[in-house]
């Protein structure tokens, strides 16, 4: 029957396809299209078979090619793996370790670490799981032999407010371009002698910067205090989408943080094309358009010292499965956020669906939007001046010359009634603590997802210090007079107490900027 | 659980407005979307995007679905008071079952408006059914969309708008902007920045109305164009507003007026100053159009100028009415070239320059004054009514004379769309403390008596228009002043663009762009207007049917995700590569001599490949080279079926103000002779 049709139909262009497709069909065994010689094992794309050493060979060029085209990380540099355990990170995990296990000529020449961030207290595990997959995910990196970093989210409630302002620009290239710096680098190694040859790179043993410290077992899990704090945190958040934004951003600023005070100037993390993609329409969605090139792109620099780089960007997540379940590569598999209300889910889920669901009629979609990411730049996300900078993304604010009415979605109800009751004079503390006095701290996409988190009080000590911070400096006037009617003068390890004793904040003690950063205007706290 | 109460007035509330969740009562949500619109068709502290000025003429499009209903029952509310001059404007895609009853709901309620009827199959030879038929399986809603935009901008021609009117509300263009990501379509996306205002430049199609801008702005900081030309357009912006409010349309005619040699992009902003007489009568024309007295004052400063080209001052005069101008021009037998595009925006800046530099140079030629005072007398001539004739006369004296006329448009359309932006962001930063105010009108219904128009007169107030006291309130001045000013505009499609050279695309506002379609149902309801709801039979074919999906289940996860998808998009940074970094030249299609980017304009390839029998090709990227191919054998497609000789006319419904409907044959429709008067019918 197709036959006939394909043959009377006497269209030329649909011949071809049609009996390819036929060919495809009836020799089950088809060979790989680069060697020409093996069988195929995978059909990567339509029309694209591989066979397995070829996939092996064009998945790690990819890698590779992405990495030096690009030429960001430098010979040398201190990079850190975020690492989840999923099977795109563990890919990439992977990579890293056979590149440096190459010969010297094709070595990667960064040093490499691995941070894992264990969210179980958000993801619904119980202790004894968190224990387990904590196990599980630490002999895994002892696996690998790169040094590596355990760190709990319940750590980012004892951040420091200096994580949401940007580092200063890196001193590691200064003026050097890629290519001397790459030079210099194998002289170097040429000096150093042919003797060690991976002294500096693949220290075999865990130095990791937690488990000297934390004996074995249960005591590496924090205290119970903070898991509750943090589970405050999140129950306070009143929609899923806003608690994925959450944890997306309190994962990175510790992964930030544990970059800043190691000294790594690299940050890879494993998003694939796929996920790339879906970030590409979320993002669209949460109003942050202006800041898509940014949080998608290869490189992200927003923080200054620190810059997160993606190497996976062009990884179809099906690619990194086949990778994965060919090559063995081990992957921790870690439980979503609970939903408790079915009907209203996030809005990554939601284009997800969607994007998975439309690839299967249009099989280039994901591969469009990808492309279409690519095509937009970065350029003017750079906040010029501390005003400018979004309190949370730290994306240049994108509101200016908005239309009024575009913006009443971002801004905050229950202001009128509160200025009903009297504005800021009755309670001189309310201006300050304020949900709606956030808000002109905040790009649009901030400002939508701040709306549905919880109270002022429940979100963490760092963003409500840095918070402070900017109010104050932003109306210095008004910071002062608030205090004066308080008379509490509440310096910044008074805010401290004060936060501990709200129990917003763990047994721990401030970090030790806190005094520097909060003192300066000593924020009125008393009436939260 | 009682229901929430209204945030403005103590009853309870009947909605939670879905952008924000603000509860409102069915009364204070009435009042608060009308006052929304009138915002964003005025001058409201941080609008922007096209504004109609006062006296223009608006071509509100006009399906007969819920959103052009509300439209147009809203402007038509609000038109007195801005002094607009509408017409509905409807298109008969020819698709059975659908569009019927939605035109029977438009001739219906079109309230006093009166409407014009273009039909798909008229105009273009097809209709959407039959290029169904032809298509097979293929999207034949490419067609019918491209058709219908340029059944809109014949439309807008033949009645001599400054400006359609459709009725595109906040979900649509988050639908937009999913389908254009998904699709991968960069162009689009980033015109669609652009004409959000966001991106360095509007649209250049709407720089023309962009004219009435009150605060001088700050300087152009990030246009793509070269700081060189947009230094000077803050200053000229600056004051350009102030004046010129009316026509933008207008003071590019003036421009019009000046023989220019060459209608390259740069000329223009050249030729912008040899104008600079011209440019200056717009300005008096608009402030005091009737005053003769002012005329000669006009005269005496463009005479400077002009002294060169006696030519040009004929055209202040046109206080009068401008129309005058042309017929001075005539007159005199000028050939006039007309670069028509790239001039309102460098007219624009002009006025700056032209009202000081003028002033002090020689106060001018005899000659010159003397023309004014010809030009006073041809409208004399020209007929009965000195308002309406303005383009007739125009248009007659003209062809009588027979006066070569050329404007060249198209290349500066980027440079005007800049300007525009830049100015408008001005007004943005400033007007945030004013933003809160216009809110205190909105709320201001609280009282229990409120009247609609107390809103709505705060607002004008704040826009700096006088509430009612404008010259053209009362009935006669209501026939005044609306003519006089939309005249102008309605002159335009008079001069014919030289050859290669498009129309000026006609702008295009969407006054519901921040209302949500829910919004729009609810006030549709409330207010008991008919509209038709119906789902055209080709829909389910579309790609857009994917968006639509996508975006109707983000909306549920988060009703701010609409907006939100609107503010993405305007904020988008599209970078250079992928369809070049900025518009490209707009050249006149071959065959119907609108705005093509290559050339032939695509209503005219799928036309083109339609008539070949092989529409499919023109949704590929050969469809150009295959209908070109074709070449001038247009007289070819006069047996086939579907071929529609543009030459020949077409044959529109209008339905006049006063009720009566009648069929007429429009000859040469959208190419030159412009103006069907449908306000007298």
């Amino acid at each position: 029957m197709c036959e006939a049709a394909g043959d009377g139909g006497g269209c030329g262009a649909d011949m071809g396809p049609a009996r390819r497709r036929r060919g495809a069909a009836q020799s089950p065994p088809r060979t790989c299209m680069k060697c020409r010689e093996g069988s195929a094992a995978l059909i990567i794309r339509v029309g694209d078979p591989f066979c397995r050493d070829c996939f092996r060979e064009y998945f790690v060029h990819k890698f590779r090619a992405m990495l030096g085209k690009s030429r960001i990380i430098f010979p040398g540099e201190k990079v850190l793996l975020a690492v989840s355990g999923g099977p795109a990170s563990s890919a990439m995990l992977r990579q890293v370790q056979e590149g440096l296990s190459r010969e010297t000529a094709k070595k990667l020449r960064f040093i490499p670490s691995v941070i894992y961030v264990d969210e179980g207290a958000v993801r619904g595990q119980s202790l004894a799981q968190r224990e387990q997959s904590l196990a599980c995910m630490e002999t895994l990196l002892q696996a690998t032999g790169f040094p590596y970093y355990l760190v709990h989210l319940e750590q980012a409630l004892e951040l420091p407010a200096s994580i949401l302002q940007p580092g200063p620009v890196t001193p590691s290239e200064p003026g050097v371009s890629y290519k001397e710096a790459v030079e210099g680098f194998i002289q170097q190694e040429r000096q150093k002698g042919n003797g060690d040859k991976d002294s500096g790179t693949s220290l075999p043993g865990p130095v990791s910067g937690e488990s000297p410290e934390g004996p074995p077992a249960a005591p590496r899990l924090p205290p119970a205090a903070l898991t509750q704090e943090l589970l405050k945190l999140f129950e306070a958040v009143q929609t899923l989408t806003a608690k994925e934004e959450l944890l997306q951003m309190l994962r990175i600023h510790l992964i930030l943080q544990t970059a800043r005070t190691k000294g790594y100037t690299k940050v890879m993390t494993g998003e694939t094309c796929t996920r790339v993609a879906v970030k590409l329409l979320t993002n669209l969605a949460l109003g942050r358009g202006a800041f898509l090139a940014v949080d998608t792109g290869f490189k992200d620099n927003r923080h200054g010292d620190v810059m997160v780089v993606r190497p996976l960007r062009e990884y179809m997540a099906k690619e990194i499965a086949f990778y994965n379940h060919f090559f063995n590569v081990p992957t921790v598999i870690a439980p979503p956020l609970p939903t408790k209300r079915r009907d209203k889910p996030s809005i990554r889920h939601v284009v997800e669906n969607f994007l998975m669901e439309l690839q299967e009629d249009f099989p280039s979609t994901i591969s469009t939007v990808y492309r279409t990411g690519e095509k937009l730049s970065a350029d003017r996300t750079k906040p010029s001046c501390e005003s400018e900078r979004c309190l949370l993304c730290l994306c240049a604010l994108d509101l200016d010359g908005e239309e009024e009415l575009a913006l009443e979605p971002t801004l905050i109800i229950d202001d009128a009634e509160l200025e009903k009751n009297g504005c800021c004079h009755d309670p001189p503390a309310a201006g300050a603590e304020r949900k709606s006095a956030y808000i002109p701290l905040l790009c649009y996409g901030c400002r939508l997802t701040f709306k549905e988190l919880g109270p002022v009080t429940t979100l963490p000590p760092y963003v409500r210090a840095e918070a402070q911070r900017r109010i104050h400096s932003v109306y210095p006037l008004q910071c002062r007079d608030a205090a004066a009617e308080s008379g509490g003068s509440t310096g910044g390890q008074g805010a401290w107490q004060e936060l501990k004793g709200l129990g917003t904040v763990g047994d721990t003690e401030p970090p030790s900027h806190w005094g520097t950063s909060g003192a300066g205007c000593q924020p009125p706290m008393g009436a939260l | 659980m009682p229901p929430p109460r209204c945030q403005l007035c103590p009853l309870p509330a009947a909605l939670l407005r879905p952008r924000c969740g603000t509860p409102l009562c069915r009364h204070c949500f009435m009042l608060r979307f009308e006052a929304e619109l009138l915002g964003s068709i005025t001058r409201a502290p941080g609008a922007r995007g096209p504004v109609p000025a006062p006296g223009s003429t608006v071509a509100v499009a006009a399906s007969g679905g819920k959103d052009s209903t509300v439209l147009s029952h809203l402007l038509q509310r609000f038109a007195p008071r801005l002094h607009l001059r509408l017409a509905l404007v409807s298109v008969d895609e020819g698709i059975a079952g659908y569009r019927e009853a939605a035109l029977e709901a438009v001739r219906e309620g079109r309230g006093g408006a009166p409407l014009l009827v273009l039909s798909h199959r008229d105009l273009f030879g097809w209709s959407v059914d039959e290029v169904a038929a032809a298509l097979g399986a293929g999207s034949r809603c490419t067609f019918c969309g491209v058709l219908r935009r340029q059944a809109l901008e014949r439309a807008a021609r033949l009645l001599g708008a400054n400006c359609i009117a459709t009725g595109h509300n906040a979900d649509d263009i988050a639908e937009t902007l999913l389908m254009n990501f998904l699709r991968g379509d960069v162009a689009r996306l980033r015109r669609a920045a652009w004409e959000g205002g966001a991106g360095p430049t509007e649209g250049p199609m709407e720089s023309p109305t962009e004219g009435p801008i009150e605060s001088p702005m700050e300087s152009p900081t990030e246009g793509p164009i070269e700081t060189g030309r947009r230094t000077k357009t803050p200053m000229g912006s600056t004051k350009d507003p102030m004046k010129t409010s009316k026509d933008p349309i207008e003071t590019s005619r003036s421009s019009i007026g000046v023989p220019v040699g060459s209608p390259t992009a740069p000329s223009p902003i050249e030729t912008s100053k040899d104008p600079m007489g011209t440019t200056k009568d717009p300005m008096d024309t608009t402030k005091d159009p009737m005053d003769t007295s002012k005329g000669p004052m006009g005269t005496t400063k463009d005479p400077m100028k002009t002294p060169k080209d006696p030519m040009k001052t004929p055209k202040d005069p046109t206080d009068t009415s401008k129309d005058p101008i042309e017929t001075s021009r005539s007159s005199i037998g000028v050939p006039v070239g007309s670069p028509t595009a790239p001039s309102p925006i460098e007219t624009s800046k002009d006025p700056m320059g032209t009202t000081k530099d003028p002033m002090d140079t020689s106060k001018g030629p005899m000659g010159t004054t003397k023309d004014p005072m010809k030009t006073p007398k041809d409208p004399m001539k020209t007929p009965k009514d000195p308002t309406d004739t303005s383009k007739d006369p125009i248009e007659t004296s003209r062809s009588s004379i027979g006066v070569p006329v050329r404007s060249p448009t198209a290349p500066s359309p980027i440079e005007t769309s800049k300007d525009p932006i830049e100015t408008c962001k001005g007004p943005m930063g400033t007007s945030r403390d004013p933003m809160k105010t216009p809110k205190d009108p909105m709320k201001t219904p609280k009282g229990p008596t409120d009247t609609p128009k107390d809103p709505m007169g705060a607002l004008l107030s704040l826009m700096g228009l006088p509430p009612s006291s404008g010259p053209t309130e009362a009935t006669p001045g209501r026939a005044k002043a609306p003519r006089k000013a939309p005249p102008r505009p309605a002159a335009v499609p008079a001069a014919l663009p030289a050859r290669g050279r498009p129309w000026a695309p006609v702008p295009r506002c969407k006054p519901l762009r921040h209302a949500c379609e829910k919004e729009i149902v609810l006030y549709a309801h409330f207010r008991r207007l008919r509209y038709v709801s119906a789902e055209c039979a080709h829909a389910a074919r579309a790609f857009r049917g994917h968006a639509r999906a996508l975006l109707k289940a983000l909306e549920a996860a988060r009703a701010a995700a609409v907006p939100a998808l609107g503010h993405s998009g305007r904020r988008l940074r599209v970078g250079g590569a992928g369809g070049g970094g900025a518009w490209r030249e707009l050249r006149a299609c071959a065959r119907c001599g609108f705005a093509a980017s290559r050339g032939l304009c695509q209503a005219c390839v799928l036309q083109g490949a339609l008539q070949r029998g092989r529409p499919r090709l023109a949704l590929g990227k050969r469809g150009l080279e295959e209908v070109m191919g074709e070449g001038g054998a247009r007289g070819h497609g006069a047996g086939v079926r579907g071929a529609v000789d543009p030459r020949a006319g077409v044959e529109v419904e209008v339905v006049g103000a006063g009720g009566r409907s009648l069929r007429r044959r429009v000859v040469g429709l959208g190419r030159a002779r412009g103006a069907l008067n449908i306000w007298d019918f």
